[in-house]
């Protein structure tokens, strides 16, 4: 009878823990938010494992490291359009402050060599066009 | 010798006196001609003196309006109709309008600047510069060159491909146009265009 009593006893104890645990369990958290960035970690690791070749195995920090990078990138770009709207007093980004913001700089200008729809062209006349003595 | 150097002192400052009174005359002379009213002849020309030159279509206009002047002060006759009324009166009037179109000359731009005034409005701008219909037109022509079955494009596919010829064409009259400040010239030729296109290294003949 006591193993018995005992039994329920520990019985009782076991289902009182988990309801303890129950109530600890936390909310999940992303993965984004533990790495403290804003582009999607785990979306990122998905697609990874979907284009790999190696039977989908990705490392776990692969994903953080290359959403840490794109967000560099966005970020950079989106400064410096931000930068141009600016300075020609507008408040919202067109393709146009984009391509002036790529062009503008050295190192973007040779990473992204594509063509922006929309965005016109960097304005340059060459010395020798311009006539010295005509007065516009 | 004493004398003499007696009567040089003496007729110095006579001399003197006659230099400032002509000074003082010349001066007051000076002073009338500016306060003098100018000539009615030079008020219409800053410089009365200045030649006219007669071209051949000034000449003609004159023997034009002078016979018009000289109708005009005739009465015309009563048995004139009123259509040749109103073309007398119309010849009346034109001789007054003549003098005002020809005192407001055209202005002209010298020659470069309105096309350096273009480069600078084009390069601010972002929009498509070629027609969209006739690119379209174009467009469903060479489609229908390399494949009858297809035969149709959506909007989007057009923009596209209108943006990306755009581009290429711009980026092309930027390389001639480097090539030609190359050879010391500012005027684009097609061996420009020829030799951008062989250096960029894409394109059916090289």
């Amino acid at each position: 009878m006591a193993g018995k009593g005992g039994k329920g006893l520990l019985a009782a104890k076991t289902t009182a823990a988990n309801k303890d645990k129950d109530k600890d369990k936390k909310r999940p958290i992303s993965r984004s938010s533990r790495a403290g960035i804003q582009f999607p970690v785990g979306r990122i690791h998905r697609q990874l494992k979907q284009r790999v070749q190696a039977n989908g195995r990705v490392g776990a920090t692969a994903a953080v490291y290359l959403a840490s990078i794109l967000e560099y990138l966005t970020a950079e770009v989106l400064e410096l359009a931000g930068n141009a709207s600016k300075d020609l007093k507008v408040k919202r980004i067109t393709p146009r402050h984009l391509q002036l913001a790529i062009r503008g700089d050295e190192e973007l200008d040779t990473l992204i060599k594509g063509t922006i729809a929309g965005g016109g062209v960097i304005p340059h006349i060459h010395k020798s066009l311009i006539n010295k003595t005509a007065k516009d | 010798m004493e004398a003499n150097r007696f009567i040089l002192k003496i007729h110095k400052p006579i001399v003197k006196r006659d230099r400032e009174g002509k000074r003082r005359r010349k001066e007051k002379e000076n002073c009338k001609k500016r306060n003098r009213k100018p000539n009615p002849k030079s008020e219409g020309s800053l410089n009365p003196m200045a030649r006219v030159k007669h071209t051949p279509a000034s000449r003609k206009s004159a023997k034009k309006q002078a016979p018009r002047a000289s109708t005009s002060t005739q009465p015309p006759p009563q048995s004139q109709s009123p259509a040749t009324r109103e073309r007398r009166r119309a010849q009346q009037v034109e001789p007054q309008q003549e003098p005002e179109a020809q005192g407001r000359k055209k202005r002209r731009n010298r020659s470069g600047t309105v096309a350096l005034r273009e480069i600078r409005h084009f390069q601010r701008s972002c929009e498509l510069l070629i027609p969209a219909a006739p690119f379209i037109r174009c467009v469903k022509q060479i489609t229908n060159q390399f494949s009858t079955e297809v035969s149709r494009w959506t909007p989007e596919a057009v923009v596209a491909l209108q943006e990306a010829a755009e581009e290429y064409l711009v980026h092309l009259f930027e390389d001639g146009m480097l090539c030609a400040i190359h050879a010391r010239r500012i005027t684009l030729m097609k061996k420009d265009i020829e030799l951008a296109r062989r250096l960029g290294g894409i394109g059916r003949p090289w």
